[in-house]
């Protein structure tokens, strides 16, 4: 090895490849730590809710003149920030590219300076180990690391808890305790300040049935008398006021734009609109559905709209935007037809379409979704909320079935293969554990809930509605048509008590007001009848232009939205 | 693990005490090292602007890879695994091995990304082997299969200089300090432990984790996650004094490696003759790859010996059944590494009230149209795999650990100096300290 220049020292070159290696590494640390501190400084940006751009976008949705102006600051702003975004990417480019030089030049040298002084072989060494020795600690070692790895695994087998395991068994204890056990997780009750208002189509839970009784049951549209207010309706639309307080809400839709419009319900004085935009292209609908059939919800604190778009937009009552999302333009052959409902903290949409079938739950406050569930055939039937004795149900009608799910996790309660055709009908429910559904085309069907469950009591196939919603008294049960016939059927046992034939049918659903039944037909004719086994009529009296609408009835007073004009039937 | 330090006896305290404070200081970073990886997080992206004017974003066109150059990437791996083997066996010159893994580096590295990867490709063999739909490139074919047939016939010649992981680390080990022999003997129960969750990640598809953590592709493509350039960073600065640690301590295809190599036909060696016993190349691996000879006498009777290892054989059994018992375990764990169980944890956490806001992937999922239900069923599904898959994983481990004891157990007669067929890199450092030359 003597002479071998292997080993040869260059003590002088070895001397200033290692003052290079210095300079580079102490450049490339420099360079280092300007790239964290560039890194940190990014982590926080958030040029999205920049509290400048966050201003504008609410300068934006609260303004309806010169917000060009205001889109024009949002974009020179997103500009801004892009620019600095995409400037700063070039400059981490370039410090990579000057690190990455800086390392190489530091090794380099570093690797010349080993080169030019090598590191002579030594022999002879005093800590030479025992090759017996090492073998013994080696197998020492290796059972110990087998036993950490135990350890570590029984830990780490315990300490990763699934929430999904969680979520599941909640799901399995809810489906597999009986009934009555059900309530105790299962929503038990709507909220008395939703049955104390008309907080969606056909009131509290969508039935069809009035908590008010002193309502007016004699006016004059010609004379105003018994007419508190009457004003116009802003834009079209086949929905139904919904009532909150002394707010009446309601909307509007054309090919030029949907609408959200709040009245005072003291006075008729519409106290705001607004415009619920949409990016999507308008789908075709046919002219008796319209941009906006779907009756509004509210939940006591936000009131929720939803149009022909897909587009669902909820607003708080002093008009102001909460959320807004498009669900997806709904593809169906009229148009979107359901109307929204909620139970107070979550929103509920029957989303059945051609393309995809689900009803979902969405965070009144947030628009999140809570759950969705797919389903399996189309419809333009509304849900509806009752209150069983297990507890509340949401009840849906399709072009086959009335299924029930739990409003809390969107779980298929029941389910049961009884309507057909194209259902607009809604269900309805007599509070005593009998649940109706009808629809033209099939039949009526009366469904007894045992022990949250149904049974088929009766069923009936003559006189049977098209638009028009079913409604259920205690021991009755009655079907409005659109040939203009109302029947009377007994609610247990499905016989025919009486038929009444009238000159114009219904779209608009009756509503049991008491002991009164408030039901109104395509011309503007209110007729108002007893409910009971015979017919009695108490009064027929006219609109004088046609009425869709189903009316809201609260507080001893009747809002109906005509076609061109919104009452107020009541005293002050 | 100094509380051990603290109180070993002290013949075994002289194993320690020359480099027991550096490799503790190690043995840290590379603990560090670690917990740098498992929070990797996504690369910073500025979002797509929203209009409100209805416009919408053109459709997303990912290029497919060009296969251009992969004809030469086969051509150029074939011929750099020659030179290795002809570098390594018969020129045995440190530096031409040297400046191949230079080129190496750059081509394999900077030039081609560092993709297509024998390290990553046991990963696509894998995907193949588990999902009949899944077709092999046979590119990726060739990397896997062309660097154990070489090892096979010659020896690690592909760690030595062809892999571009091995060669920015070769490069960057300036003071290179020898691990001791005991600690690199039970850190190398580490790559089994790595190629286990890669296979089993690939089999239940939970991704490729081997390139997702593949800690210097980040400096390869110059860009990556902050915390995996971090994770790269820190592992060439250790590199600098503990040479090549992902290859010992971390690399799968090492394992495969090194099977192959420990049935090399030829192999390199020390010396090129006959050794003289001169005991000057014994400091000259930083790799612990050089095996001494044997001592003449032992503490033991051979019949101890002998009871030992027959009770370590019949413990094998015991220990696999141990490792499935405990990998039965790790469902909730190792369910953890494939993103659907991930998303299905954080929706069910989400809606029991864990987390107080939504994350990017759960809005992103409340926004389409799957169902939960769909979403847990898949995740139940893939639970159900992923427990068996801890059983295999399990029943591996112990199976290693068993083997690795029986390994050491058995008396090897050497009479020479000369390089562990399994660990050596057939990197060259050994060949100028040795006084033989021909």
């Amino acid at each position: 090895m003597a002479g071998n220049r292997e080993f040869k020292q260059r003590p002088i070159l070895g001397l200033m490849t290692q003052s290079v290696a210095i300079v580079a590494a102490l450049f490339s640390l420099v360079i280092c730590i300007l790239l964290m501190a560039d890194f940190v400084r990014i982590q926080k940006m958030d040029p999205l809710n920049d509290p400048h751009l966050l201003q504008l976008r609410e300068q934006l949705a609260n303004t309806t003149e010169g917000s060009e102006a205001v889109i024009k600051q949002i974009r020179t702003f997103d500009l801004y920030a892009r620019r600095a975004f995409f400037s700063n990417q070039e400059q981490r480019r370039t410090g990579g590219l000057l690190l990455l030089g800086g390392m190489v030049a530091c090794f380099v040298a570093l690797k010349l300076s080993i080169l030019w002084k090598p590191k002579l072989p030594t022999v002879g060494k005093s800590d030479k180990v025992d090759h017996w020795e090492l073998n013994a600690l080696f197998r020492q070692l290796m059972a110990g690391t087998g036993i950490f790895l135990v350890v570590v695994s029984l830990f780490l087998a315990f300490a990763v808890q699934s929430d999904l395991s969680m979520v599941l068994a909640r799901g399995d204890e809810q489906a597999g305790k009986p009934a009555p056990h059900v309530g105790q997780t299962f929503q038990s009750a709507l909220p008395e300040e939703m049955k104390a208002n008309w907080p969606s189509l056909r009131g509290p839970g969508g039935i069809g049935v009035a908590n008010s009784t002193n309502t007016p049951m004699h006016w004059d549209i010609e004379s105003g008398d018994g007419v508190l207010w009457k004003t116009e309706v802003p834009v079209h639309g086949f929905n139904s006021p919904i009532v909150w307080g002394n707010r009446l809400f309601l909307t509007g839709g054309d090919e030029e734009g949907q609408e959200v419009f709040c009245f005072d319900a003291n006075t008729g004085k519409q106290l705001w609109s607004k415009t619920v935009e949409t990016t999507v292209e308008l789908p075709e609908v046919t002219e008796d559905t319209g941009y906006a059939a779907p009756t509004m919800a509210t939940d006591g604190q936000r009131v929720f709209a939803i149009f022909a778009t897909g587009e669902l937009a909820a607003f708080d009552f002093e008009g102001n935007p909460v959320w807004q999302k498009n669900l997806g333009v709904p593809t169906n052959p009229y148009g979107m037809g359901s109307s929204l409902i909620s139970d107070g903290e979550r929103l509920f949409v029957q989303y059945d379409h051609e393309e995809s079938q689900k009803v979902i739950a969405l965070d009144c406050a947030s628009g999140n979704p809570v759950w969705q569930t797919p389903r399996k055939h189309i419809s333009w039937a509304s849900p509806s909320l009752i209150e069983t004795e297990t507890g509340v149900q949401l009840l849906l009608n399709d072009e086959e079935n009335v299924t029930a799910y739990d409003p809390r996790s969107g779980k298929q309660l029941w389910t049961v293969k009884c309507l057909g055709g194209e259902v607009a009908p809604s269900p309805a429910y007599n509070g005593k554990g009998v649940v109706f559904v009808a629809n033209e085309y099939a039949q009526a069907s009366a469904l007894k809930l045992v022990d949250g469950t149904p049974e088929i009591l009766w069923q009936y196939d003559e006189y049977l509605p098209e638009i028009s919603s079913p409604l259920a008294a205690e021991n009755l049960f009655f079907i409005t048509t659109s040939a203009g016939d109302v029947v009377c059927l007994d609610a247990a046992t499905g016989e025919v008590k009486w038929e009444q034939e009238f000159d114009e049918g219904f779209s608009s659903s009756p509503v049991l007001v008491g002991d009164r039944i408030y039901s109104i037909d395509l011309e503007g004719v209110v007729h108002i009848f007893e409910a009971a086994a015979e017919y009695k009529e108490i009064a027929t009296l006219e609109m004088g232009e046609p009425v869709y609408a189903t009316p809201a009835f609260m507080d001893g007073r009747i809002y109906i939205r005509g076609d061109e004009n919104l009452y107020c039937i009541g005293d002050e | 693990m100094r509380g051990f330090f603290m109180t070993a006896k002290a013949q075994r305290r002289k194993v320690f005490r020359w480099s027991g404070l550096r490799v503790f200081a190690s043995l840290r970073s590379i603990l560090l090292l670690l917990l740098f990886v498992f929070p990797a997080r996504a690369e910073f992206r500025f979002p797509m602007p929203e209009f409100a004017t209805g416009y919408e974003h053109p459709a997303v066109h990912t290029p497919g890879p060009s296969n251009a150059m992969v004809g030469w990437d086969i051509v150029v791996l074939i011929a750099t695994l020659t030179l290795a083997a002809i570098f390594v066996l018969k020129r045995r010159k440190r530096r031409e091995i040297f400046l191949l893994t230079l080129f190496s580096l750059i081509y394999f590295g900077f030039w081609r990304n560092g993709c297509v990867c024998s390290v990553g490709s046991i990963q696509n063999i894998m995907a193949g082997i588990c999902d009949p739909a899944y077709g092999v490139p046979l590119a990726v074919l060739v990397f896997f299969a062309a660097p154990l047939l070489f090892a096979l016939l010659f020896g690690r010649v592909f760690c030595a200089a062809v892999c571009p992981l091995g060669a920015i680390q070769e490069a960057v080990a300036i003071r290179p300090v020898k691990v001791p022999p005991v600690v690199e003997k039970v850190l190398s129960i580490l790559p089994y432990i790595y190629l286990g969750l890669a296979m089993l990640s690939v089999s239940m598809g939970a991704g490729f984790i081997i390139c997702q953590y593949d800690p210097f592709v980040g400096f390869f493509r110059m860009g990556a996650s902050f915390s995996m350039l971090i994770f790269g960073g820190l592992m060439l600065v250790l590199g600098i004094f503990v040479a090549r640690p992902y290859c010992r301590f971390l690399c799968p295809y090492g394992v495969l490696l090194n099977w192959c190599s420990k049935l090399s036909r030829h192999h390199a060696t020390i010396t090129p003759a006959d050794c003289i016993q001169c005991e000057l190349c014994t400091d000259s691996c930083p790799y612990n790859a050089i095996n001494e000879p044997t001592p003449d006498q032992s503490p033991e009777t051979r019949s101890k010996g002998a009871w030992r290892l027959g009770r370590l054989i019949l413990l094998v059994p015991l220990m696999i059944l141990l490792g499935v018992g405990v990998g039965s375990l790790l469902k909730e764990p190792l369910s953890r590494m494939h993103p659907t169980v991930r998303l299905a944890e954080r929706i069910a956490g989400e809606d029991l009230g864990r987390y107080a806001e939504t994350n990017i992937e759960s809005e992103a999922f409340r926004a389409s149209d799957t169902p939960n239900e769909e979403l847990y069923a898949e995740a139940v599904e893939l639970k159900t795999g992923f427990a068996r898959g801890g059983k295999w994983l399990g029943a591996f481990i112990g199976l290693v650990i068993g083997c690795k004891l029986i390994a050491v157990s058995i008396l090897r007669k050497r009479t020479d100096y000369e390089p562990d067929r399994g660990t050596c890199f057939s990197c060259g450092r050994c060949f100028k300290y040795c006084p033989v030359k021909e």
